[in-house]
């Protein structure tokens, strides 16, 4: 299985990386250099750096679990360019299985149909930020000029779907596992991880408390983070007692 | 506030056409992985696996793509978006580290200030994965095994039933909760109820999150209307 972890691999991996840092970077000095046009105080624009690094911290690592997991299937290389470019960690698990699955022995020929396969698979977001996403934004905008308090609305609303799928199912999970009324297999580690949801959630309460209490700004960038490992480190505990 | 530079308008006809250039860029870079193995290796792809791999996931990803689009895009601005398209991990990364960005500047991703600041955000958080990611290539087999070795751990980081992701959500959830929970309640009761009477959808739940953004955003609709 050489050909899975090839030089050639390695390197186009390693120009991939160096392209999706040269993207970051360039849209990153644009947008400074536009926040200082438009008079956006450099605090602000550096809060937003960094309250964004220490959060990006936590969720990496099942990133970077699941690209290790990946390697053992798909070779390290490609596991790689997988999770750097449109990565996701949930869609790429599931296509390398998918895909392997359907192959069986892994030739040099049965790897080039996988690598085709996931890419293909993933690429229809940014073919359609190529042709459609100025439309798109334009209607967005004019939502906004017409109307701001509701296009605030909207894309709170919009977020509260995401954080209403995924809380609530843990949330139902855990009632579920502690009722012991659905199948096994449905809520594995259910209890844990709601105990872990509720944990996340009362330490971010208690950093809102500190930090509104004592007046403490500063420590609003290692609130979320620091809840998360909080919660991960006592889930340690939780998984042990069920 | 502005004194110089490119009016509102043409600043974003800009981001447009350099996200354009750079994400046709990075189009070009993925698809010549498997093109360039298969000129280096001399192999074509092997088609009937081919076929059946991609009759299994291309349909459903490409639908999950477009719909990400429609969904993220106006919380991640539009700088932010097309960093965040190429970069991939929406969900657990670019969404969340933007919305905690503006949120707390108190700006949404549309006006001015917020299409900067979820840019950095969204920027930021990229450069930070991709060095996790680099370091953690190098450190592949070692911490592979450690982590394999120990039952515990490999539990705590387990994709599906693991508690990385439930952190998140729980510490998300706080925060905007305490910021609009008038409009959380009601989507997060129904998904709980859901959950718990159809137990067979918590491996698809991802497909439900953009069934529960318009239904969320059809709540908040009808409660903007009556002014509640």
């Amino acid at each position: 299985m050489d050909f899975m972890n090839s030089a050639f691999l390695y390197v186009i991996g390693a120009a991939i990386a160096v392209f999706v840092l040269a993207q970051s970077v360039y849209f990153l000095v644009r947008a400074v250099k536009r926040g200082r046009e438009l008079g956006i105080s450099g605090k602000a624009m550096k809060d937003a750096a960094v309250s964004s690094a220490t959060f990006s911290v936590v969720p990496s690592v099942p990133i970077v679990l699941a690209m290790m997991t990946l390697a053992a299937t798909i070779g390290a290389p490609f596991s790689w360019i997988r999770l750097s470019v449109i990565g996701s960690m949930s869609y790429e698990t599931v296509a390398a299985g998918a895909v392997a699955g359907a192959a069986g022995d892994i030739t040099p020929s049965v790897y080039a149909g996988i690598m085709w396969v996931m890419t293909i698979g993933i690429i229809s977001g940014p073919v359609f930020n190529i042709f459609g996403l100025k439309k798109y934004q334009n209607r967005l905008a004019l939502i906004g000029q017409r109307n701001p308090k509701w296009s605030k609305i909207l894309v709170d609303a919009l977020f509260m779907g995401i954080i209403a799928v995924m809380g609530g199912q843990y949330i139902a999970k855990g009632i579920a596992a502690f009722a012991g009324t659905a199948a096994e297999k449905y809520v594995l580690n259910g209890q844990a991880q709601l105990l872990t949801l509720l944990t996340g959630a009362a330490l971010m309460g208690v950093f809102g408390l500190v930090i509104k209490a004592a007046k403490a700004k500063w420590l609003e960038n290692f609130a979320l983070p620091i809840s998360m490992i909080g919660a991960v480190a006592l889930s340690v505990v939780y998984h042990g007692m069920f | 506030m502005r004194n110089k530079g490119l009016t509102l308008n043409e600043y974003r006809e800009m981001t447009h056409r350099v996200g354009r250039i750079w994400t046709a860029a990075a189009m070009l870079l993925i698809i010549a992985v498997p093109l360039l193995f298969c000129v280096i290796y001399g192999v074509a792809p092997e088609w009937s696996s081919f076929l059946r791999g991609a009759a299994a996931i291309v349909p459903m990803y490409w639908a999950i793509g477009l719909i990400e689009v429609f969904n993220y895009s106006p919380m991640l601005g539009i700088g932010g978006t097309y960093l965040a398209f190429v970069t991939g991990n929406l969900l657990n990364m670019k969404v969340p580290a933007a919305q905690v960005a503006l949120n707390k500047a108190g700006v949404s991703a549309s006006s001015e200030e917020g299409e900067v600041l979820s840019t950095i955000a969204v920027a930021v958080s990229t450069i930070v994965t991709d060095l996790i990611l680099v370091a953690g290539l190098l450190f592949v087999i070692p911490i592979t095994n450690w982590i394999n070795s120990d039952p515990v751990l490999s539990s705590v980081f387990d994709l599906s039933s693991g508690y990385v992701i439930p952190a998140l959500f729980g510490a998300l959830g706080a925060v905007f909760l305490a910021k609009s929970w008038k409009i959380a309640v009601a989507p997060t009761l129904l998904m709980i109820l859901a959950f718990l009477l159809i137990p067979a959808v918590y491996p698809i739940s991802g497909i439900l999150i953009p069934v529960m953004s318009v239904l969320s955003v059809l709540i908040a609709r009808w409660m903007y209307k009556r002014e509640m």
